[in-house]
C-alpha cells in the first residue's frame, strides 16, 4: 500500500497499481519510502484522481476478454501510446461518465493529472474540453470559458469572414 | 508537469529570462484557470476544421491557433492517426463555377473550402478536368495544378495549394512545364507531374513541398495524356487509357521513384484499365467506366483484373465519378474503402472485404446522399486526404531552429540525441561548438524530489570541455527526446558564463527555463563529435599530444553515461583533422575497438542515406572507382550498387574521414554537422 498525502493534509491508502498510474508515484517509490505528499493537489481532486485510477488499474489487470487485451498490449508496445483510445467499452463508457463534471472542476483534474503525469487521464479531460469546443460560434465559446473579447468588431468579422466554413449540410 | 514553477536543477540557479513575445504571450490566458500550456495542448485535440473557427475567440486563441509553431505540431501529426477526409472538386454545371469542398465521412458533413484562388493567366474560363490535383496528408496540404483555359486552349503551369491547418490557399511555384491533362501524385513527401498536353510533353517533374521548388526526374520515353493515374507505393501508374487510340492497345506508363526510371506499363494491367481507378493500401482497383460500374481488382501476379464480388456502383450515384480510395492504414485498421462520388455530391462508399481463406473480394455499397445545395455540381477530382484528427506530435525543432538561425552567430553546430527511461525522462544534451572548441554533454532526468514534492529535473551528468567562456548569448544546442511518442527538446544557451537551458516539452507545448550552475571546463579542445547513432555520442578530444574517444552510451541503462576514455593508436595512417590543424587519428584508429567499428559503419550508413544526398550524380565512368574504393576500405560491404547516388555518398563520406588532409577540418565538420542536422530533421 502506498499512502498518499494531499495539499490538505488528509491522508490516502491506495494499492499499489492504483497509483503506479501515476508515472510520478511510480518514479518516487522507486527509491523512496511509502507516504507520498502530494501538495499541489486538494483532497477533493485526489479522491477523483484515485477513483479514475482505481478503476482503470482494474480493468488493465483483469481483462475483460482477450480481443481488449490484445488490443492494449498492442497500443502500449507501439510508440504511439500517447493518448491512446480506450479499447474496452464498458470502461469507455464510465469514462465517459466520470468526466461528466463541470469546466472548473475538469480543470483541476487536468491539472493534477498533468502533475502526477498520468498520461491517459490527461487526454481524456482535454479530449473532453476540446469536446466542448469544437462546432461552437466564438461567443459561446467564450461564455463557456469565461474568455474575454478583446477583439474590435472589426476584427472579429474579418477574422469570422475569413475563416468561417459553409456548413452546408448541419 | 513541466511548470517553470517546479522545474527547478539542483544547484545554483539564474534569473530567468524571457523574451518580449513570451512574456506578452503569457500575460492573458488562453482557457482561464487552465495554464497556457495545457489549454494549447488541449486545442491541439480541435479537429480539422475547427481550428480556424475557434480564431475569433479571442486574440490569444488566434495568435496561438495562427502560430507557426502550433500549426506544424499539428500538421505534423503521426500518419496512423489520421482520419480521412475526403475532398472534392466539382464544378458547376451551367456556370462552369470550381468548387472545394470537404466531406467528412464519419459526421457525414461537408464543409466547403474557400475559394480557390483562378490561376494566374487563368481569368478566362478554364477547363475543370484539366487540372491534377494531388495530396500530401502528412502535411495537411492539397494541391491543384496545371489546368487550361478552354477559350484560348493553353495549359498553365500553376500550382496552387491548400492547407487544412489554416483553411486557406496560397500560390506555390509554378511548374516548369504548363500542363493539362496530366497526372500528378504524391509519393513520399513529393509530388510529381507526369504526362499531359496533347500527348508531346516526356519531361517529368517532381515538386519538394519544403523548399518550394520543383526539380526534374526521369523523363518518359513518350508522353502520354492523361485518361487515369495512380500511385501504389512509391510507383505512379499513368495510363493513356482503353478508349483511345482504338486501333492498338494502350500505352501506358509506371513510374518507380526508388530507381527514378520509368518502365512500360504491363499488358494485362492497361488494357483492363476502364475507368476511374481507386488505391486503398497496397490494392489497385478500377470502377469500370463502361455498363453499370463494377468493381475490377488488378492482380500483380496474373497482370490480370479481377471482378469484385458484390456489384456495381449504385445506381443513385449518377455519373461523372471521381472516385478515390483509402485504406491499409492503421486508422482503418486494413479495412479498405472506395468512395465514388457522383453528380451532386452523392457519394458512393464501398467498403471491399476479402473473403477469408480466398484471395475473393468483395464490396459492400453504402450511398451517402448529397446536400441540395449542390445538385448541380459536378466532381472532377477526389482526394482521400488522410488529415490529422488530434494527433500530436513529431513537433519538429523548427521552432527551435527559427529561434536558433536568430540568435547563433554562425558558428555553432548543434547536435541531438535521443533517448528515453519509461520511468526516468532522461534527457542527453549534446552540443559542439567548433570555433570555441566547446563541446557539452549533459544528461539531465526528470524526477520527483520528495523534500520539496516538486518534479524537477536534475542534471545527472554535464560535461563541458572547451576553451574560455565568452560573455554572451548564445544557442548552444538542442535535444530531443521521443520517448513514448513524446519529444522534448532541450535547449541551452549560454549567457555570461552561466548556462541556461530552456526546456521545450511537446507535451504540453511550453518554454521553461532551466537554471543549471556555471559549468565545469576542460582544458580539451574537442576536435570531432560524431553520431547520433542509436543513443551513443562519440566526441574526440585531444588533450596535448594524446586523445582520446569520449563515448556517451545511454543505451543500457539510465546512468551509462559516463564518458569512458578510448585510447587512440597514434601514428595511424589517416585522421579527421582538427580544428588547430593538429592532425588526430581517424577512422583506422577505432577500428581496433569492436565497439566502436559498427557504430561507425552505422552512422555512415544513417548518414548515406540521408534523402540529400539522392541528388548526387552518378556518372558512368565512376561505377568501377567507388566499386573498388568500397572493397578496399575497412567498412566494406557486399554487392555494393555503384549507381545509387547513397552508395557514392557512402564512399564519400567514408574518404573524408579516413583520407582527409589535415588542417582542414573544421569546414569539413560543420559541413559534416550540417548534414547530420539535415537527416535528423
Amino acid at each position: 500500500m502506498i499512502k498518499l498525502v494531499s495539499g490538505d493534509g488528509a491522508e490516502f491508502e491506495v494499492e499499489e497499481e492504483v497509483a503506479f498510474q501515476s508515472k510520478i508515484i511510480k518514479d518516487i517509490v522507486a527509491d523512496a519510502d511509502d507516504v507520498i505528499p502530494l501538495p499541489t493537489v486538494s483532497s477533493k481532486v485526489l479522491i477523483q484522481v484515485i477513483e479514475y485510477c482505481r478503476k482503470h488499474a482494474a480493468v488493465n489487470s483483469f481483462p475483460l476478454s482477450p480481443s481488449s487485451s490484445a488490443a492494449a498490449a498492442a497500443s502500449s508496445s507501439s510508440s504511439i501510446s500517447y493518448s491512446k483510445p480506450v479499447s474496452d467499452p464498458a470502461l469507455r463508457a464510465w469514462d465517459n461518465e466520470f468526466v461528466k463534471l463541470n469546466n472548473s472542476s475538469l480543470f483541476d483534474i487536468v491539472i493534477a493529472a498533468n502533475y502526477l503525469d498520468i498520461e491517459e487521464l490527461v487526454d481524456l479531460v482535454l479530449e473532453t474540453v476540446a469536446d466542448r469546443i469544437k462546432g461552437k460560434q466564438a461567443q459561446e465559446i467564450r461564455r463557456q470559458f469565461n474568455i474575454e473579447n478583446d477583439f474590435t468588431p472589426e476584427e472579429e468579422e474579418a477574422l469570422r469572414r475569413e475563416n468561417s466554413w459553409a456548413f452546408q449540410n448541419n | 508537469m513541466v511548470d517553470a514553477s517546479r522545474v527547478v536543477v539542483e544547484e545554483e540557479h539564474v534569473p530567468r529570462r524571457r523574451s518580449e513575445a513570451e512574456a506578452e504571450a503569457e500575460e492573458e490566458q488562453l482557457i482561464p484557470g487552465l495554464p497556457d500550456d495545457v489549454a494549447e495542448h488541449c486545442l491541439l485535440h480541435l479537429p480539422f476544421p475547427y481550428q480556424p473557427l475557434a480564431r475569433s475567440v479571442s486574440s490569444a486563441w488566434n495568435r496561438t491557433l495562427s502560430s507557426p509553431s502550433f500549426l506544424r505540431s499539428k500538421a505534423e501529426a503521426a500518419a496512423e492517426r489520421s482520419l480521412p477526409y475526403l475532398f472534392v472538386f466539382a464544378f458547376d454545371r451551367t456556370t462552369l463555377r470550381l468548387q472545394w469542398q470537404a466531406h467528412d465521412p464519419r459526421m457525414r458533413r461537408w464543409f466547403v473550402l474557400p475559394p480557390m484562388p483562378l490561376p494566374a493567366g487563368g481569368d478566362g474560363p478554364l477547363c475543370p478536368p484539366a487540372f491534377a490535383c494531388a495530396a500530401l496528408p502528412g502535411r495537411g496540404e492539397l494541391y491543384v495544378l496545371g489546368g487550361m483555359r478552354s477559350d484560348t486552349q493553353s495549359p498553365l503551369r500553376t500550382l496552387l495549394a491548400y492547407r487544412a491547418a489554416t483553411n486557406s490557399w496560397c500560390a506555390a511555384a509554378p511548374m516548369p512545364t504548363p500542363r493539362c491533362f496530366f497526372a500528378a501524385g504524391a509519393i513520399g513527401d513529393r509530388i510529381f507531374a507526369a504526362g499531359g498536353g496533347d500527348g508531346g510533353i516526356s519531361a517529368v517533374e517532381w515538386y519538394d513541398p519544403e523548399a518550394d521548388r520543383w526539380a526534374p526526374a526521369a523523363g518518359m520515353r513518350r508522353g502520354i495524356t492523361r485518361y487515369d493515374a495512380a500511385v501504389v507505393g512509391q510507383r505512379m501508374y499513368l495510363t493513356e487509357g482503353w478508349t483511345w487510340p482504338f486501333d492498338s492497345s494502350p500505352c501506358g506508363g509506371v513510374y518507380d521513384a526508388d530507381r527514378d526510371a520509368w518502365d512500360e506499363m504491363r499488358v494485362g494491367m492497361r488494357e483492363g484499365w476502364t475507368g476511374a481507378s481507386a488505391v486503398a493500401g497496397t490494392h489497385l482497383y478500377v470502377i469500370s467506366e463502361c455498363g453499370d460500374g463494377r468493381v475490377k481488382a488488378y492482380d500483380e501476379g496474373t497482370d490480370r483484373w479481377k471482378a469484385v464480388a458484390g456489384g456495381a456502383v449504385p445506381a443513385e450515384v449518377r455519373r461523372p465519378y471521381a472516385v478515390i480510395g483509402s485504406g491499409g492504414g492503421a486508422a482503418e485498421k486494413g479495412r479498405r474503402t472506395i468512395y465514388v462520388v457522383g453528380s451532386g455530391m452523392d457519394v458512393g462508399v464501398g467498403t471491399v472485404s476479402s473473403t477469408a481463406g480466398t484471395a475473393e473480394e468483395r464490396v459492400e455499397w453504402e450511398v451517402v446522399k448529397g446536400p441540395p445545395a449542390f445538385a448541380d455540381l459536378a466532381p472532377c477530382n477526389a482526394l482521400a486526404h488522410a488529415y490529422l484528427e488530434r494527433g500530436i506530435y513529431r513537433v519538429g525543432l523548427n521552432r527551435f531552429i527559427d529561434r536558433v538561425t536568430f540568435e547563433n552567430k554562425g558558428n555553432i553546430a548543434i547536435r541531438l540525441i535521443q533517448c528515453g527511461q519509461d520511468a526516468f525522462r532522461e534527457l542527453v544534451f549534446f552540443d559542439l561548438n567548433f570555433q570555441r572548441y566547446r563541446t557539452i554533454i549533459i544528461i539531465i532526468r526528470k524526477g520527483y524530489h520528495r523534500k520539496t514534492a516538486q518534479v524537477k529535473w536534475t542534471v545527472v551528468r554535464k560535461k563541458n570541455m572547451g576553451g574560455k567562456m565568452v560573455d554572451g548569448f548564445y544557442v548552444l544546442g538542442l535535444l530531443r527526446v521521443s520517448s513514448s511518442a513524446k519529444l522534448t527538446v532541450l535547449q541551452i544557451e549560454l549567457w555570461n558564463t552561466s548556462i541556461l537551458a530552456t526546456l521545450w516539452s511537446t507535451k504540453f507545448l511550453s518554454f521553461e527555463h532551466v537554471p543549471t550552475s556555471s559549468m565545469m571546463y576542460l582544458k580539451t579542445p574537442v576536435l570531432g563529435c560524431y553520431v547520433c547513432f542509436g543513443e551513443c555520442v562519440l566526441s574526440i578530444v585531444s588533450n596535448g599530444s594524446s586523445k582520446s574517444a569520449n563515448i556517451a552510451d545511454n543505451a543500457s541503462g539510465i546512468k551509462q553515461t559516463k564518458p569512458s576514455a578510448v585510447d587512440i593508436n597514434t601514428g595511424a595512417s589517416c585522421g579527421v583533422s582538427s580544428a588547430n590543424n593538429e592532425p588526430i587519428e581517424g577512422l583506422e584508429g577505432f577500428e581496433e575497438d569492436t565497439y566502436l567499428k559498427p557504430l561507425m559503419k552505422g552512422l555512415l550508413d544513417i548518414l548515406a542515406s540521408a534523402t540529400e544526398f539522392a541528388r548526387i550524380p552518378v556518372r558512368p565512368s565512376e561505377e568501377e572507382p567507388i566499386r573498388k574504393s568500397i572493397n578496399h576500405r575497412r567498412f566494406s560491404f557486399e554487392n555494393p550498387k555503384c549507381t545509387d547516388p547513397h552508395v557514392k555518398a557512402n564512399e564519400l563520406l567514408h574518404a573524408r574521414f579516413s583520407r582527409q588532409p589535415q588542417g582542414t577540418l573544421w569546414l569539413t565538420s560543420k559541413k559534416f554537422f550540417l548534414l547530420i542536422e539535415c537527416y535528423i530533421e
